[in-house]
């Protein structure tokens, strides 16, 4: 008798492991909707305009200048937008540009992102600064018009052979007495969305 | 990306506790007891485990989550699930996978000396350990812009793991009525070995009012470094890519199966002492040990500082500015070839056991050989600890093994440990004549639904045992 309940205690016990031992209420196909969105802010450029960098010493005071465009022009590299994660995965990017201007007198900032030709690809993207109220002062802190500016996937997409970044501080003549720096800060904040 | 994620869920599905094998222990009619402790109190006089059966050992599970958490199907959208249990899961959760085969595994009573067991063998065994490297994996599930000012920390991660086969040799004595003794040595030889477990410094993204620019992305004091050994040469073999590469690398694991690979030395001990008749108190300490990595050792070390403050303009260098470059020279990644050592994750495992109901029927129930009559039943209580990179993991049991008859021997455990409240486990041992066959698993309540468990471990084999 006690040989038959040991049977049926060990046919119990291969049934409970083996039998009965399964995965269920899952659903591993919903793998197919993982999506994975993070948002990852990066430095973008950043500068620093000290306009006395530029006055000739040799220059009489409250005198009218200018300054030569390609003093204060520059390309960067810069292919992040480019690469094919980039134009597969990254739904878009916004740039925020701030602007910190104690120099009285307006400037605008351009950039555009260029192929590794130098070609120009896009559009040109310019924030206008305001003037500032002078060395010393608090300065005058302007933003780009829309802010951020947008660059969604298919911008991107036109940007798929941009290797560089010109980037250009467009300055009004200006007087040599004026004193004063700019400081142009950026961030870029890339959206990702990637899809199993 | 894809193959990643069904690979995970493979590891979820299968990987494994820590070794505790709370069954065995002290299961003192079954051989394996002797590989937990060296000191049972040994029941028979001979045993042959059936070579590649005698221990078949799968020991699976995770802390801190169960498939079921991110899989169930419940109607609700997996990314939510996914990031409820992102929340959940702290960087002391991990999985872990424990695999042994016992190769061979025989064991006799001295002829000279009656109160001398010896036992000897082989098993190969897979262990690894990963810790969920939280800041990280928040990193890339969900960027850096929530956590601004917050440090991702590089001590996150910490991974090892070893596939090792183990050659030993234990003797055991029963010192006097009271109290057995035993030890274990062991030669290992390790085929595969990677950890990464000494990692510092911190990836954090500040903001700067008054900065140059916007943020600040600062590496601070990386040392993160990855050692392997038995690995350098395996990659050399999958990089030709030929018809025979798989050819070369069983043939490069069988060499190190045989002593081959980076070798080691270890000692397991442990005792059986009887209080009293019915009173038992046992202790072991196994894997006390340590492998020499000299063989094929292949380590790569990241080390430095760097602080990224975006693309400055005017560019000051005429080559202009390449981010990855100067990454590169500020946290050079050095690949060198230096030996290094690590000690075996050593287990400790103790018992007090209650023995009652001493069998006073017909002898024909008590097979085995024994100088009194059986107990037929015991209850007692078991803990485990095994020693782990960041902290060790402990386990407490209460068991009960009951005798049901000459053929079937059982023990049922109620475990608590890092992983689950509600661990029930099972052992059947059956002997028919000498033939002996075994099976024994973990958390039974869980088997119903396995996607709801945080771990499953079986071990099953075959032994003759006389």
């Amino acid at each position: 008798m006690k040989k038959k309940q040991s049977f049926i205690l060990f046919f119990l016990v291969g049934i409970v492991m083996v039998s009965v031992s399964c995965i269920k209420d899952v659903d591993f196909e919903q793998v197919e909707d993982i999506a994975i969105t993070p948002v990852f802010e990066l430095d973008f450029i950043y500068s620093h305009f000290d306009i006395e960098d530029y006055i000739d010493e040799d220059l009489i005071p409250d005198t009218d200048f200018t300054i030569l465009p390609e003093q204060l022009r520059d390309t960067v590299n810069y292919d992040l937008v480019g690469s094919d994660f980039a134009i597969e995965y990254i739904d878009r990017v916004e740039l925020v540009f701030e602007m910190r201007n104690t120099i009285e007198s307006g400037f605008r900032l351009q950039f555009q992102f260029l192929t590794d030709n130098d070609e120009p690809l896009g559009v040109l993207y310019f924030i206008e600064v305001l003037p500032g109220s002078g060395e010393d002062s608090e300065p005058v802190t302007s933003f780009s018009s829309p802010n951020p500016i947008v660059l969604d996937n298919p911008t991107i997409q036109q940007l798929a052979n941009a290797q560089k970044i010109a980037v250009e501080l467009v300055t009004p003549t200006i007087n040599s007495s004026l004193r004063g720096v700019l400081d142009v800060r950026s961030k870029a904040a890339y959206y990702i969305n990637y899809s199993l | 990306m894809r193959v990643f994620v069904y690979i995970c869920i493979i590891c979820l599905g299968s990987s494994t506790y820590a070794q505790n094998k709370e069954t065995l222990y002290d299961f003192t009619y079954l051989p394996q007891s002797l590989m937990l402790n060296p000191g049972t109190d040994v029941q028979f006089d001979s045993h042959i485990g059936i070579p590649f059966l005698s221990q078949i050992h799968i020991n699976a599970g995770l802390k801190g989550a169960s498939l079921y958490d991110v899989f169930a199907d419940d109607g609700r959208d997996i990314n939510d699930k996914i990031e409820e249990t992102l929340s959940k899961l702290t960087s002391d959760d991990y999985f872990t996978i424990n695999e042994q085969l016992e190769i061979v595994n025989i064991g006799w009573k001295s002829k000279r000396n009656k109160d001398l067991y010896f036992s000897a063998g082989l098993y190969q065994e897979l262990d690894m350990i990963a810790y969920f490297p939280k800041d990280f994996v928040l990193l890339a599930y969900e960027g850096n812009q929530d956590y601004i000012d917050q440090p991702f920390r590089f001590s996150n991660i910490s991974a090892t793991g070893e596939l090792v086969t183990v050659y030993h040799f234990g003797y055991n004595k029963k010192v006097s009525k009271k109290l057995t003794f035993g030890a274990r040595a062991k030669v290992y030889s390790s085929i595969v070995n990677f950890r990464s477990t000494k990692n510092s410094g911190t990836f954090t993204t500040i903001e700067t009012p008054e900065g140059n620019n916007i943020y600040q992305h600062i590496i601070a004091g990386a040392d993160v470094s990855v050692e392997t050994a038995g690995y350098a040469s395996l990659r050399d073999v999958e990089s030709e890519d030929t018809a025979d590469g798989a050819k070369q690398v069983i043939n490069k694991f069988l060499g190190r199966v045989f002593l081959g690979g980076n070798l080691g030395i270890g000692v397991d001990a442990g005792f059986t002492y009887k209080l009293e008749d019915q009173w038992t108190v046992t202790g072991s300490a196994t894997d006390i040990g340590v492998i020499f990595y000299t063989k094929d050792v292949e380590s790569y070390t990241a080390k430095g500082n760097y602080v990224f403050e975006g693309l400055e303009t005017p560019v000051t260098e005429e080559s202009g500015q390449d981010i990855l470059d100067e990454l590169e020279a500020a946290i050079p990644i050095d690949t060198i070839q230096s030996s290094y050592s690590a000690l075996r994750p050593i287990k400790l495992n103790g018992s007090v056991k209650y023995s009652f109901n001493r069998y006073d029927g017909d002898a024909c129930y008590c097979s085995l050989d024994e100088e009194d009559a059986p107990y037929m039943d015991a209850f007692g209580l078991q803990v485990f600890t095994q020693f782990r990179p960041r902290k060790p993991q402990y386990a407490a049991s209460l068991f009960y093994s009951k005798r049901l008859s000459s053929i079937f021997n059982t023990k049922m455990t109620y475990t608590v440990d890092d992983y689950s409240f509600y661990n029930i486990g099972l052992l059947v041992s059956t002997h028919i004549k000498d033939f002996n066959f075994y099976i024994s698993g973990n958390n039974l309540l869980e088997y119903s639904n396995l996607a709801n468990a945080r771990g499953i471990s079986v071990q099953l084999g075959f032994n003759l045992i006389m």
